[in-house]
C-alpha cells in the first residue's frame, strides 16, 4: 500500500525527440550572476535539459568555450539555441555550427522578429523549422501561441513545438490561457511546452494543470534574489501542475452550493 | 628584495607601485605592446559603483566595494588622477520602472543608506542635462567614477620596470617574489574571459557629472564621464572569450543606449571602440592564494576597480605574512574556494 502511494507522487515521465524524462522542467543559463549560483539553481531545479545560447559568443572561434565547459559539467542534456537570429538563413548557420560544437542535432529554434519584446517571426521561423527538420535537426521551435503557426511546425516535423506563455522575460504569466488551452486540445499528440514569460511558480503549475509536456523558462530564476530557492519552487510547481493534470480536476461548479445538505435545513428552504 | 610581475594591467601596476615604495626593485612582464594595450584595465569604464552592483554581485563584492571607496582618494590624489566621488544616478524609462522596484527590493535594509529615490525634478536638479526626459530614478550617493587611463598612465612611471611584449609565466620568472596578475590569459583551472565592449565618445553638447546607469530588461547600460567631456558608454557583458573587435549589435546597443540618455550624444565624436576579457572565476569573486611559490592574483572580473584596493590590501598582508614567517606559506587550494571566502573580515 505505502509502496504505491509513494510511486503515484511522481508525475508520469515524458519523451521528446525519442528519449525519456522525468523532469518536466528545462532551463536556460543565461544571465545568472555567476556560473556558482546558475550550477546551484541547477541542481535545485532538478531539470534534466539546459538550453544554451551561443549567437553572441564568437562560436567560429569557439568563443564560449569555458562556460560551455561549465554548463556540460552539470550532466544534463545539451538544448543549443538560436537566440539573436533574425532570418532563417542566420538560424541554419549557427544551427549547424551548434551541432558541431555540442555534438548534437537538438536545436531550440528561435527566430526573432521584434527586438524589443523578443517576438518570434512566425514567417521566418516556419522556413527554418522547414530547412532545418530536412535536415535532420531535431527542432524544438519557440512560437507565439498561434494556433495555425503551431499546427505548421507541428506538420514540419519539429519534435516540439513551443508557444510562448507572454513574451521573453516578462514575467507576466500566461497573457491568453484561452489560446494556451486551444493548442492543447486542437493538437493533442504534439509535445508542447510553454517557453518563455513566466515569472512565478503558480505560472508554471497552471501550464502544466492544462496539459503542456513541460515548461521552459530562465529569467524568472536567474533574476530572482535567490535563484536556486526559486528554481527548487518551480520543481515543485511543475510537479504539482502535472499530477493535477494526471488526476484530472473535479467539475467546476458555477454556482456556490453547499456540497451536502446543510443539516437542520429542510430542502424547500435551500432552494429559495 | 626583487619583485617578478607577471601581467602590467590595473592589478600588477598597483601592487608593483606599493612594493617599488617600500623598496623592492620590481620588473613587471606584460605580454601586449606598449602601444596596443589589451588589459581589462585599459578598456574599463571605471566605475565605482558597490550598490550598482549588488544586485547582480555577490554580498562580499559590495562589502570590498565600500572598502575601496574609502581607500581610493588618498591614492588618486597622489597621483593625480581625476576621479568623482560623488554618486551616481540611475534612471529607467517609464516601461522599465518594475526594474527600478526590482532593484530597490535586491538592495535590502541597505537601500537606506545606499538609494534615494528621484523623481523628474529630482533628476533635472542633479543632472540638468537630463531634465524632462525620466519620470523616475535613483540617486546613488556611495558611488564614483576615476579615469583608468590617466591612473594607468601614473602607475606606470612609479611601479617598477615594465617590459612590454614579452609573454611569460611566473614559472619562468626568478626573484625573490612573484606575482601573477595575468587576469584571463594566466590560462588558470576554473578561470574564464568574460568579453566586454565599450565605446569611448567626445560629447561636447552633453554635460553630465555623474555616472549613469539606465535600467534594461536585458543590459547593463552606463555612461561614466571623464574630463572634457568626454564618455565611456559600457559594457556589453558576454560569456566569451572571443578577443576580436567591437560587434555591429554591440556597438547599436550600446550607442542607442547613449542616445536614449541624450540626443546630444548623435553629434558625439566616437573615439574608440574598445572590447576586454574580464578573468572570472565560477563564483565571479576575486582570489588571493599562493600557487607553486607565486602569489596569483586573478578573477576580478567586472569589478576590478570597484575592488582593486581591498584586493591589494589583501594580497600585501598576504606577501607580509610570508615575509615574516608568520605562518606557514599557504598553498593553492585544490578546489575553488567557498562561495565568499576572500571576503574581508567584517563582511
Amino acid at each position: 500500500m505505502e509502496r504505491d502511494a509513494a510511486l503515484n507522487t511522481e508525475p508520469a515521465p515524458w519523451q521528446v525527440a525519442g528519449e525519456t524524462f522525468r523532469s518536466r522542467l528545462l532551463l536556460g543559463t543565461a544571465r545568472y550572476p555567476s556560473p556558482a549560483v546558475m550550477a546551484a539553481a541547477v541542481a535545485a531545479s532538478g531539470t534534466e535539459v539546459l538550453t544554451v545560447a551561443l549567437r553572441r559568443q564568437a562560436p567560429g572561434q569557439l568563443g564560449g568555450g569555458a562556460i560551455w565547459d561549465h554548463i556540460a559539467q552539470l550532466g544534463c542534456r545539451i538544448l543549443p539555441n538560436t537566440a539573436g537570429c533574425h532570418t532563417a538563413q542566420e538560424a541554419v548557420t549557427l544551427a549547424q555550427m551548434s551541432r558541431e560544437i555540442f555534438a548534437t542535432d537538438w536545436l531550440k529554434l528561435e527566430v526573432t522578429g521584434d527586438d524589443y519584446n523578443l517576438q518570434p517571426d512566425p514567417f521566418e521561423l516556419l522556413e527554418a523549422a522547414r530547412q532545418l527538420t530536412g535536415m535532420g535537426f531535431k527542432v524544438f521551435a519557440y512560437a507565439t501561441d498561434d494556433l495555425v503557426l503551431c499546427s505548421r511546425l507541428r506538420d514540419l516535423g519539429c519534435v516540439a513545438v513551443m508557444p510562448w506563455g507572454a513574451p521573453i522575460g516578462t514575467g507576466k504569466g500566461l497573457t491568453d490561457p484561452y489560446a494556451l488551452a486551444t493548442l492543447r486540445a486542437r493538437l493533442p499528440d504534439a509535445v508542447l511546452v510553454v517557453d518563455a514569460g513566466l515569472g512565478l511558480p503558480s505560472h508554471a503549475a497552471q501550464v502544466m494543470e492544462l496539459g503542456f509536456d513541460a515548461v521552459l523558462l530562465n529569467t524568472a530564476v536567474a533574476r530572482a534574489d535567490d535563484p536556486p530557492r526559486m528554481a527548487a519552487g518551480f520543481r515543485q510547481a511543475v510537479a504539482a501542475g502535472r499530477l493535477a493534470f494526471e488526476a484530472g480536476p473535479m467539475a467546476i461548479s458555477e454556482t456556490a452550493q453547499p456540497s451536502t445538505p446543510v443539516v437542520g435545513q429542510p430542502f424547500w428552504q435551500a432552494e429559495r | 628584495m626583487r619583485v617578478a610581475i607577471a601581467g602590467a594591467g590595473l592589478f600588477g601596476r598597483l601592487i608593483g607601485w606599493r612594493l617599488a615604495e617600500r623598496g623592492a626593485d620590481v620588473t613587471l612582464w606584460e605580454q601586449s605592446p606598449r602601444d596596443a594595450p589589451t588589459s581589462a584595465a585599459h578598456a574599463a569604464a571605471a566605475m565605482l559603483a558597490p550598490a550598482s552592483e549588488a544586485p547582480d554581485a555577490d554580498a562580499a563584492i559590495f562589502h570590498m566595494g565600500k572598502r575601496s571607496l574609502a581607500l581610493w582618494p588618498p591614492m588618486l590624489d597622489a597621483l593625480g588622477v581625476p576621479y568623482g566621488m560623488d554618486g551616481s544616478v540611475l534612471v529607467a524609462h517609464g516601461q522599465d520602472a518594475p526594474l527600478l522596484d526590482k532593484f530597490l527590493r535586491s538592495l535590502g535594509p541597505r537601500r537606506v543608506e545606499e538609494a534615494r529615490p528621484l523623481d523628474a525634478h529630482g533628476i533635472a536638479a542633479l543632472e540638468p542635462a537630463l531634465a524632462g526626459r525620466f519620470e523616475r530614478g535613483l540617486h546613488l550617493p556611495n558611488e564614483g567614477w576615476l579615469d583608468n587611463r590617466a591612473l594607468l598612465s601614473a602607475l606606470a612611471t612609479r611601479c617598477g620596470e615594465i617590459r612590454y611584449g614579452v609573454p611569460v609565466t611566473p614559472a619562468n620568472l626568478h626573484a625573490n617574489l612573484v606575482i601573477d596578475c595575468r587576469g584571463a590569459g594566466a590560462g588558470l583551472p576554473d578561470l574564464r574571459g568574460v568579453r566586454g565592449e565599450v565605446i569611448r565618445l567626445a560629447a561636447p553638447e552633453v554635460q553630465l557629472s555623474h555616472p549613469v546607469r539606465l535600467m534594461h530588461p536585458r543590459y547593463q547600460l552606463y555612461v561614466a564621464p571623464r574630463p572634457g567631456r568626454r564618455y565611456v558608454v559600457g559594457a556589453t557583458q558576454i560569456e566569451s572569450d572571443a578577443t576580436g573587435a567591437v560587434t555591429v549589435r554591440s556597438a547599436l546597443e550600446l550607442l542607442s543606449a547613449a542616445f536614449a540618455l541624450h540626443p546630444g550624444f548623435a553629434e558625439a565624436e566616437v573615439l574608440e571602440l574598445s572590447a576586454g576579457l574580464r578573468a572570472a572565476y565560477p563564483d565571479n569573486l576575486p582570489r588571493v592564494e599562493w600557487r607553486d611559490g607565486a602569489l596569483c592574483v586573478n578573477g576580478l572580473y567586472r569589478h576590478g576597480f570597484l575592488v582593486a584596493p581591498a584586493v591589494l590590501a589583501e594580497a600585501l598582508t598576504a606577501i607580509d605574512g610570508r615575509e615574516q614567517g608568520a605562518r606557514p606559506l599557504p598553498r593553492a587550494a585544490s578546489k575553488p574556494a567557498p562561495r565568499g571566502a576572500t571576503a574581508p573580515a567584517e563582511a
